[in-house]
């Protein structure tokens, strides 16, 4: 993740978001509907825009293949300054932007920046390059798009692209190419390539064949181990099969393992299953951290104290210690999704460390001033907003203001590891914590708000320090005034329009409506569950805004004195 | 002052809501949850009327979820008194506001935990019992609970409280009818209305608390057959019931919560019992074929997630057999006896994709294959493709009338603009004879240097091809998705 720059020079949300008024009201920003990310900012570089915001995904108006032509013209279009400027950053580009700017690179027959944007893809894609500059509607579109005939480069740079492979199946993780096997076999195809040498011979038949010449290869493990055990299993039965992959001298894939055992009607939910404690304890040796986590739900039933140990001990050495980028959302539902017991033996050895960790990363992404403020009704605590609390208040100086029809409440500090304690709390247990914590405020259902009391509290704050809004259904225009004046407003919930107010998202779910013409009755469930996902993502993706946009001035500086 | 309010736990205690906002604690005995109660607060003042809004300037109304009604938000002209809409004649007091103030005035708090400025608040023992049905008819709130009594109150006492009130209306509208002043009668009956009103609503409950006896009653009876069925079996030497002894069952019992527990024993019994594809598949055409299980099967999700784990489903369709897909639409494959009816081309698997065409003959098919297969019969030679044995169609259109066959021709063409200008243009079918100025050439010629004139183009293409509105035939395209 990057961390922010914290010069003075930094452009201002303020700034990016009348950048994109500007580029919209001359058409060369995407309206927020048509945005596959939808977020009102602009660099004032449409290009530097796109390949932040507009995945190749349908929107509302265009189509993916809109987008992506609308993309690749862009990308075509790139002066060598923009060029320049993007592979300063590509980490932080979408990945269909990377792979569009290394195709535009390789058609100017620039390696050496084909090399730079590859690098910053994941191993699926860069082995997918060849089918991207031959037959890209197979890399690109899904279903009944993948067969139209259509090329982006214009000249393939066939020899070079070859030697390209080459290269990339040299460097190329064993453990990729056993996961991304139908990705190799339809690039190597499409490039007619020759496969040279013991180690790209034992590739081919991986590819292309059963495997078994790749299996006695001692350079392609775990695809050895996989193909013996896929043999093992065949043949002589589950315990074969385990025997070969406790053996092995690296693990398979979670996702290869969970494929072989589907494919044989081997269910790690079915405690008659041969041989089912085994078959479990590997698939936890062999799932990664991240993957691990996101199967916590999927695994509830049988995760056990041993299991969790080593779990434990791969998030440790996998994500804490490596500052390793996590799906911090998705961990978070897995985790809620999870049975109770699971979450409370879980709790204190995975998920607290990581909602330090994600803590830390974000918090590192809101540079001084501080406080973070946040803002929320007394009323109720929506869950992911109080976690997103927890976790940044961890590691960066916040503060916490309810607000209530009384006016507004400062709740003294709550450390992390006093909140940690209750996550996996029954409902019962946690509704006795907010008693212990928050007195009568956790019984008060009221949806009214002293806005007056909120108004002086906010002018009290400092404009520059970041502030998070989450208020359901609450809409004043003495809010937005108090606003106006500050620089980073987060919003989890719904738009007031200041200035440098940035809504994440959130949804409103109608639960019951019943009405006449005179009256109506209606209950409403509010999720900003994906505002706060998204909260990590935008702290991210605001943070290459800036640099682009600072590069983007930078160009201009230049253009202006040449 | 008397209100009705409903108990809930929080935290484990006991608590009472009057208008479904703040909660209060309960102190005394402990009753079930969800009973309704009779707060007692002597002295209570209630807001004025309609109090949605601030009572002073400091105390603006912000968003609210749930009840929105203010009567004075409406003009007279606003509703038409001949509207026959039903009144539901809900009080929308602000109760939370004065109830807070009321215990908070007298010290009625409790402490939870840490000191704060917003205590929890207790209403004592000596001011709260358990309500009556008379309390619905005499509290301040009641018309907001009329909804909720039934299930809290036996018929006994539904009984009970007719006995008592239906005489004293009788006798109001007795008096009523015996004023021949006019205006007076007008107040009178004015009077009379809202209590007959009220004591109406509630018996009116009285047919669903007689419905939720006789199921009680039913269920009970049925419980007490299976339980006897049980004991037959096992006198009889068999460790528990069989498939017909349940079938037998199901004819006499009379609630379909029982028989419906009764035929997810008997999935259980027969996802456990290891028959052949071809064996499960024929018990199951029998057990669709009995009425009793057919109706207890339409939605019992338990039912059919245990068959799902052991039904197969291969194809049933004599080869050759022709089928067009038009109009076929992608569908996740759920179990069900609609599914086990169907014809089928390819063998279907539960929980993956799969077509679902409807003949105009009342027969359906299920054809293994995704969206994408349409396109593919599509592309093929003559608009046809032999798949799983079976011949799948789908003609080029006879007429611009027929719409349907072009969806799949819309978004073929918003892709290849994009693409591919000239093929896309290509696809018209009399594109050489347009002239050499017309619009769709020259977006053809623009498109190559400005990408936004691939989106013009899609648009004349459509509109050419079926002559609907571009935008309106799109939407239809990805809502027939």
């Amino acid at each position: 993740m990057m961390t922010q720059d914290t010069s003075d020079t930094t452009i201002s949300l303020r700034e990016l978001k009348r950048r994109y008024k500007m580029n919209l009201a001359q058409g060369k920003a995407l309206p927020a509907y048509d945005q596959p990310i939808s977020l009102p900012l602009s660099t004032g570089n449409p290009l530097f825009d796109t390949v932040l915001t507009q995945k190749l995904t349908s929107t509302t108006t265009m189509g993916e293949a809109e987008h992506l032509n609308r993309g690749w013209n862009l990308v075509k279009s790139a002066t060598p300054g923009e060029l320049q400027a993007l592979s300063g950053v590509a980490r932080g580009l979408l990945n269909d932007y990377k792979l569009l700017l290394a195709l535009r690179a390789w058609d100017d027959g620039d390696e050496a920046m084909t090399r730079t944007f590859l690098r910053a893809l994941p191993w699926h894609w860069r082995l997918a390059f060849p089918t991207a500059v031959i037959k890209p509607s197979s890399q690109m579109f899904t279903g009944w798009k993948r067969s139209i005939k259509f090329r982006l480069v214009e000249n393939p740079h066939y020899g070079a692209l070859y030697e390209l492979y080459r290269e990339l199946l040299a460097q190329a993780p064993p453990v990729s190419l056993l996961k991304y096997r139908r990705t190799v076999h339809e690039a190597t195809a499409l490039l007619h390539y020759r496969f040279e040498g013991e180690r790209e011979r034992a590739i081919h038949d991986w590819c292309y064949a059963e495997g078994n010449a790749a299996a006695l290869n001692g350079e392609l493990e775990p695809i050895g181990a996989y193909v013996r055990a896929r043999q093992a299993l065949r043949t002589e039965g589950i315990s074969a099969m385990l025997d070969v992959l406790n053996s092995a001298s690296h693990p398979v894939p979670i996702t290869s393992y969970m494929g072989l055992l589907g494919s044989s009607g081997i269910s790690l939910k079915d405690d008659t299953q041969e041989k089912v404690g085994d078959l479990r304890t590997y698939a936890v040796t062999c799932a990664s951290s991240v993957e691990s986590l996101l199967r916590m739900a999927e695994w509830g039933e049988w995760l056990n104290k041993s299991h969790v140990q080593t779990l434990s001990n791969k998030v440790k050495t996998g994500i804490l210690e490596t500052g390793l980028d996590i799906p911090f959302f998705k961990v978070t539902k897995a985790f809620l999704a999870a049975p109770d017991k699971v979450r409370k033996m879980v709790l204190d050895p995975l998920y607290l460390p990581l909602l330090k960790h994600f803590g830390a990363q974000t918090a590192a992404l809101l540079p001084p001033p501080n406080p973070i403020t946040f803002l929320q009704p007394s009323n109720y605590l929506h869950m992911m907003s109080f976690l997103l609390y927890a976790s940044l208040s961890a590691t960066a100086p916040t503060q916490l203001l309810l607000i209530d029809k009384k006016g507004i409440d400062a709740v003294d500090p709550i450390p992390l590891e006093t909140i940690g304690k209750h996550l996996a709390d029954s409902r019962r247990d946690f509704e006795e914590w907010l008693l212990a914590e928050f007195g009568g405020l956790a019984m008060r259902y009221d949806y009214t708000y002293n806005w007056k009391a909120v108004g002086k509290a906010i002018d009290g704050l400092d404009p520059k320090a970041p502030l998070v809004l989450d208020l359901p259904f609450a809409d004043d225009l003495a809010m937005l005034q108090a606003l106006l004046p500050f620089e980073r407003v987060f919003n989890l919930g719904g738009v007031y329009g200041a200035p440098g107010e940035l809504c994440i998202a959130y949804e409103y779910y109608c639960d019951f409506f019943i009405g006449n013409r005179r009256s109506s009755m209606s209950v409403w469930t509010r999720y900003s569950d994906s505002a706060t996902q998204k909260f990590g993502e935008v702290m991210d993706r605001l943070s290459t805004f800036q640099k682009l946009a600072q590069a983007q001035d930078n160009l201009l500086k230049g253009e202006n004195n040449p | 002052m008397k209100l009705l309010g409903m108990t809930a736990k929080y935290g484990g205690r006991q608590s009472v809501s009057v208008d479904y906002s703040s909660r209060y604690f309960l102190a005394g005995e402990v009753i079930p949850v969800e009973s309704l109660v009779v707060l007692d607060l002597p002295g209570l003042v209630l807001p004025k009327q309609n109090q949605n809004k601030a009572e002073d300037a400091d105390e603006d109304f912000d968003g609210d979820e749930g009840e929105d009604f203010d009567e004075d938000d409406f003009e007279e002209e606003d509703f038409d008194e001949e509207d026959d809409d039903f009144d539901f004649g809900w009080s929308y007091l602000n109760y939370d506001k004065a109830i807070t103030a009321y215990l908070e005035e007298r010290g009625l708090t409790v402490e939870t935990g840490k000191k704060s400025r917003r205590s929890a608040l207790q209403i004592p023992a000596e001011n709260w019992r358990r309500a009556t049905l008379d309390d619905v008819l005499e509290t301040e709130n009641g018309n907001n609970f009329i909804w909720q009594v039934n299930g809290k109150f036996s018929l006994a006492e539904f009984h009970q409280f007719a006995e008592k009130h239906v005489p004293v209306a009788q006798t109001r509208l007795r008096e009523v009818l015996a004023i021949t002043d006019r205006a007076e009668r007008v107040e009178a009956l004015t009077s009379a209305q809202k209590f007959v009103q009220l004591l109406w609503q509630i018996l009116s409950q009285i047919p669903h608390v007689i419905g939720y006896d006789i199921n009680t009653l039913r269920k009970e009876l049925d419980r007490e057959a299976v339980r006897l069925a049980r004991e037959a079996a096992k006198a009889e030497g068999r460790r528990g019931l069989m498939l017909e002894d349940r079938l037998t069952l199901l004819e006499k019992i009379k609630t379909d919560e029982v028989g419906q527990e009764i035929l997810n024993e008997a999935a259980k019994d027969i996802a456990t019992a290891k028959m052949s594809g071809d064996e499960l598949l024929k018990l199951l055409e029998r057990l669709r074929k009995n009425k009793t299980v057919y109706r207890l099967t339409q939605w019992n999700p338990e039912f059919w997630s245990k068959m799902a784990k052991v039904v197969e489903l291969p194809p049933n369709v004599r080869k050759g057999t022709k089928l067009d897909i038009t109009h076929a639409h992608e569908t996740t494959v759920e179990l069900t006896w609609h599914l086990l009816s169907a014809k089928r081309i390819g063998a279907i698997a539960v929980g993956r994709k799969a077509l679902v065409v409807n003949t105009r003959q009342g027969t359906v098919y299920y054809i293994r294959g995704e969206r994408k297969l349409k396109f593919q019969v599509q592309s093929a030679p003559g608009g046809k493709l032999e798949k799983y044995g079976c011949i799948l169609t789908l003609p080029a259109e006879k007429s611009k009338q027929e719409l349907g066959r072009f969806l799949l021709e819309v978004e073929r063409i918003d892709a290849l603009t994009q693409l591919d200008p000239e093929a896309a243009f290509a696809t018209l079918p009399d594109a050489e004879n347009l002239p050499t100025n017309h619009p769709a050439r020259l977006a053809v010629v623009h498109a190559r240097t400005d990408h936004r004139q691939a989106r013009i183009l899609a648009d004349l293409l459509i509109e050419l091809r079926t002559g609907v509105d571009a935008d309106i035939i799109r939407q239809m395209a990805r809502r027939r998705r």
